[in-house]
């Protein structure tokens, strides 16, 4: 393979990994450009950036999925890489071609490669055809005729899936099985409503499953290389809010052969760049879930037990350079932790939120990383996602990470909007985390983790002294009623 | 009444009184000092002896506080003007509502005796569920607003007078 040398990368993206993904650029003394819609303000990125062109849409997001407009802007300022961080057009086949088309280097696996692990169908068959772990299934397509029997034989409890489904429409749990006839058309007609497209899949259910999933980096020369794992358990609405690594519930023989699956799956599809491959671990063993073709929100995690730079790989593969390293030379070492901060409110069932950003402290201190998306003065919108930015702690062991991420998270200031660092803390302290005891209905059997503690008297009289003090309004007006004060008192003091 | 703050979905009177020497101090007479921010170190707030890193931002009538390891968002509702023509004290019993909402719960009805401080009312305002404490000793007059309904800033929620 030919290496294709660029001096310039164009990051199609915005937010936390739109910043985290220049600052590597321009640590390697590339040219780094950025795509950017101006609802966002001033960003991170954009002090990163060297060039920054507006991208325009019927919405902001739209604009990040107008692979047309990206590769315009692209051409004009002489980008000769893109890469596409995750989201939007990252895991978007026809979007790698057209950028290949151009003459321009795609930061990201071959088009051929995301077609065929992007499809979940296809990519689970793929898979199970040579010999790596799929949860015991029925699939409807490949008999119609004897799909109820099977999926019998695969006994309770059992996951009722569409087969043209996502984001968890349509699924059923089957405990007895004397009501599979029934949940089946029931499942049936929602998946006809939903998707235009009634059949079904029938896999084993995996009862508190944990989340696990292995970081894999290959190159055009036939290297491919694992990162070891992250556990991604702890989820709301199906998305990931604190991910770890090492797992705490993997045993070194489980480690090894989960790892030893996910590589083995890479190199079967003869994986370039980074991607992750997803398992679903339960008491019984793990079984494969999907493939991301992409870099992920948590890869600093990977990055934080390994001391690798995972966007530099990503570049030197797509430069046509080997990895920087062989698998013996992948070192574990420590354990980190990444919590999400996002826009939202926990006590609204994670409802999304808007407002200003007043004042931003990120955390400091030994082990301490904070990749941002926001900068103060800025304004988070409707617009796109609410994640804002990430935190990441490292110590020495697990224990160590966990008290780095609870004090990190209270020393983050961020003013001016609801946010979930408070709910990430607690989560954080809850016996069964500490204890490692995680697995991805946790936080749904949690719900009284978002309360909020009571506050304290000294607390209380010391907020109410900060207000009353710091606003030339409030201290006026006291000033001005406090001749009624002895005749009233207080509701409460 | 004077100025209200609602922290933590509690609404807590501005009890600030100012001091002989310029200064303020709470109604318990615990005296109080803000030290402003400087280069490096944030602002601090100080309540009798024990002294509490913040930082205090303040926008239209909300004013965030990061204090103790959380953000804390306090809404300030001014009462200079609420009670203008009132005679002073007789309408002390009057809770009237610091904030347009709806009403949650109401958890006292005409006759009952309550006393400073007690639960009277849940109001949700401003995505805040709010609990109504009762400003004085006394029996309830009058309930004037039922759980689901709304009302807006200064309506009258409940009347309490004195103990016969």
């Amino acid at each position: 393979m030919s290496e294709r040398v660029f001096d310039s990368v164009l990051v199609a993206n915005r937010g936390e990994i739109a910043a985290r993904i220049l600052r590597t650029v321009r640590g390697l003394g590339l040219r780094a450009l950025l795509v950017a819609h101006e609802i966002d303000g001033r960003t991170p990125a954009h002090d990163l950036a060297d060039d920054v062109r507006l991208i325009f849409g019927p919405t902001p997001v739209a604009a990040f999925l107008d692979a047309d407009q990206i590769l315009a802007a692209a051409r004009e300022m002489g980008a000769q890489a893109i890469h596409p961080g995750y989201g939007f057009l990252s895991e978007n086949a026809g979007f790698a071609r057209a950028t290949q088309d151009a003459g321009i280097v795609w930061v990201g696996p071959s088009p051929e490669t995301i077609d065929l692990m992007g499809d979940k169908v296809r990519a689970r068959a793929f898979v199970g055809a040579r010999g790596f772990p799929l949860a015991p299934s029925a699939v409807e397509d490949d008999a119609p005729e004897t799909f109820i029997e099977r999926a019998r034989a695969l006994g309770a409890p059992l996951l009722i899936k569409p087969s043209a489904g996502g984001g968890g429409k349509g699924m059923r749990i089957v405990t007895d099985m004397a009501l599979i006839d029934e949940e089946l058309a029931r499942a049936r007609s929602e998946a006809q409503r939903y998707f235009g497209d009634a059949r079904l899949f029938v896999e084993r259910y995996v009862e508190r499953p944990r989340h696990i999933e292995v970081q894999v980096l290959g190159d055009a020369h036939g290297a491919v290389v694992h990162l070891f794992e992250r556990e991604c358990s702890l989820q709301r609405r199906f998305q990931k809010i604190v991910e770890e690594a090492p797992s705490p519930s993997l045993s070194e023989g489980e480690r090894q052969d989960i790892c030893a699956a996910a590589t083995g799956i890479a190199r079967a599809c003869r994986y370039q760049g980074a991607g992750t491959v997803e398992f679903i671990h339960g008491t019984d063993g793990f079984y494969f879930l999907e493939m991301n073709t992409r870099l992920q929100v948590e890869h600093p995690v990977t990055e934080m037990i390994t001391g690798l730079d995972l966007v530099a790989e990503q570049l030197r593969v797509a430069a046509g350079h080997p990895l920087s390293i062989s698998q013996q030379d992948v070192r574990r070492n420590g354990h980190a932790i990444e919590a999400r901060i996002y826009a939202e409110d926990p006590a609204r069932g994670f409802a999304p939120t808007t407002g200003p950003i007043l004042r931003l402290r990120p955390p400091t201190g030994e082990g301490v990383r904070f990749d941002t998306g926001v900068l103060e003065g800025g304004r988070v919108t409707a617009a796109f996602d609410p994640m804002l930015a990430k935190l990441i702690v490292h110590g020495q062991g697990r224990a160590v990470a966990l008290e780095r991420a609870k004090a990190a998270l209270g020393e983050l200031v961020l003013l001016g909007l609801t946010t979930n660092i408070a709910y990430l803390g607690r989560l954080l302290a809850d016996p069964d985390v500490v204890a490692g005891r995680t697995h991805t209905g946790l936080i749904a059997e949690k719900p009284d983790l978002v309360i909020e503690a009571p506050l304290d008297p000294e607390s209380l009289e010391a907020l109410i002294a900060a207000a009353a003090l710091s606003s030339p309004d409030l201290r006026r007006a006291v000033d001005a009623i406090s001749g009624l004060h002895a005749a009233m008192g207080a509701w409460r003091n | 009444m004077q100025g209200y703050l609602v922290i933590a979905g509690e609404i807590h009177a501005l009890a600030i009184h100012p001091t002989s020497d310029g200064g303020y101090r709470l109604a318990n007479g615990k005296p109080i000092t803000l030290l402003p921010p400087d280069h490096e170190t944030p602002a601090r707030v100080q309540v009798g002896e024990a002294v509490h890193d913040v930082h205090i931002v303040k926008t239209g009538d909300r004013i965030w506080v990061h204090l103790g390891g959380r953000a804390h968002e306090i809404l300030w509702r001014g009462a200079v003007d609420h009670h203008a023509g009132e005679p002073d004290g007789v309408r002390e019993g009057v809770v009237r509502a610091p904030m347009p909402g709806a009403v949650v719960s109401v958890l006292v009805e005409a006759g009952d005796v309550v006393s400073h401080g007690a639960a009277i009312m849940v109001i949700e305002s401003m995505k805040l569920e709010t609990i109504i404490r009762a400003p004085r000793d006394g029996v309830v007059q009058r309930v004037n607003a039922l759980a689901g309904e709304s009302f807006e800033r200064d309506a009258v929620l409940v009347e309490i007078g004195a103990r016969d």
